[in-house]
């Protein structure tokens, strides 16, 4: 079983999750000023890297809070996670 | 007027159909589940930094909200951590005007109670196998070295979210469920706990 660690609840089976997709993307202060390639560019393109990918996850079966993580998409492997609005630990709990 | 009126809950008929099952099944069984269709339960929204807040909770609760995250804090009523921002009252028995009273108490603060008492029913497990009947159904490790007394996790038990409070020394637990939830559960645990003798009331 895939262990995620909830950075409120600590390690949970990863059937308790949801994805949310790519982490840190910011909606734009002023979109009225934004080119549609722009707004196409926050709406829709991500970056699906191999390897080290920064997501939004959420404690669905737990204490239900959306949360970032580090992934590396080729080992499926968690390498940190933290709490929203906070900066990661400069350490990763594991390596990928 | 009526005199009064009996309160029924979801479960009630379940009680009725299901004897004791299981290989000792004349026996006292391993596993006996009660069913409390009749508490109240309020859902608490708040910052737990602020301190007129987490007063106002515990002049009426008369305890303080549990900070520590999965666990619970018990007197008169039992208030559980769900989130950071987040906890669950539950009183034993209904009172009339009770929540409109916390309700008010929280008036003067940035926090929300909202009575959700509909919502939810407890399935109270008891005996030897209790927890074993839980670990099959969920992914927790519920050993005694990371489950104790004072201790309560929301997770999925046979794919159902739910609340397992550890609220008493010996082996009592109480699985807090949503109603509609509530009869699929109580089929499932009557099929999981067959192996070791279960019974309901
Ligand atoms: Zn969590």
């Amino acid at each position: 079983m895939l262990l995620i660690k909830c950075p409120w609840c600590g390690n949970r089976a990863e059937s308790e999750f949801n994805y949310g997709g790519e982490a840190g993307i910011a909606r734009p202060a002023n979109p009225d000023t934004l080119t549609d390639a722009e707004w196409a560019d926050y709406l829709f393109m991500r970056k699906n890297p191999k390897g080290l990918h920064q997501e939004q996850w959420n404690h669905a079966q737990g204490c239900r809070r959306w949360f970032n993580a580090e992934r590396d998409t080729v080992t499926y492997r968690f390498t940190r996670t933290w709490r929203i609005g906070e900066a990661p630990s400069s350490t990763r709990d594991v390596d990928s | 007027m009526s005199d009064s009126l009996k309160r029924h809950h979801c479960l009630e008929p379940f009680s009725e159909d299901s004897a004791t099952i299981g290989s000792s099944a004349s026996a006292e069984p391993a596993i006996r589940v009660t069913f409390d269709g009749h508490r109240e339960f309020y859902n608490l929204r708040g910052d737990p930094a602020d301190a007129a807040f987490t007063d106002a909770v515990k002049s009426f609760t008369g305890q303080s909200i549990p900070d520590k995250a999965n666990t619970l804090s018990y007197r008169e009523c039992t208030t559980c951590w769900l989130g950071p921002d987040e906890w669950l009252v539950v009183y034993p028995s209904f009172e009339a005007g009770r929540f409109e009273k916390f309700s008010t108490e929280l008036d003067s603060t940035d926090a929300t109670a909202v009575d959700v008492s509909h919502g939810y029913i407890v399935l109270c497990l008891s005996g030897d196998s209790a927890l074993d009947l839980l670990a099959k159904g969920c992914t927790l490790d519920l050993h005694l070295s990371s489950f104790n007394v004072g201790d309560c996790v929301q997770t999925g038990i046979a794919r159902t979210a739910a609340i397992i409070a550890n609220i008493a020394e010996g082996d009592h637990y109480e699985v807090i469920v949503r109603r509609t939830f509530a009869e699929y559960l109580a089929i499932w645990m009557r099929h999981a706990g067959a192996e070791f003798g279960i019974g309901f009331d």
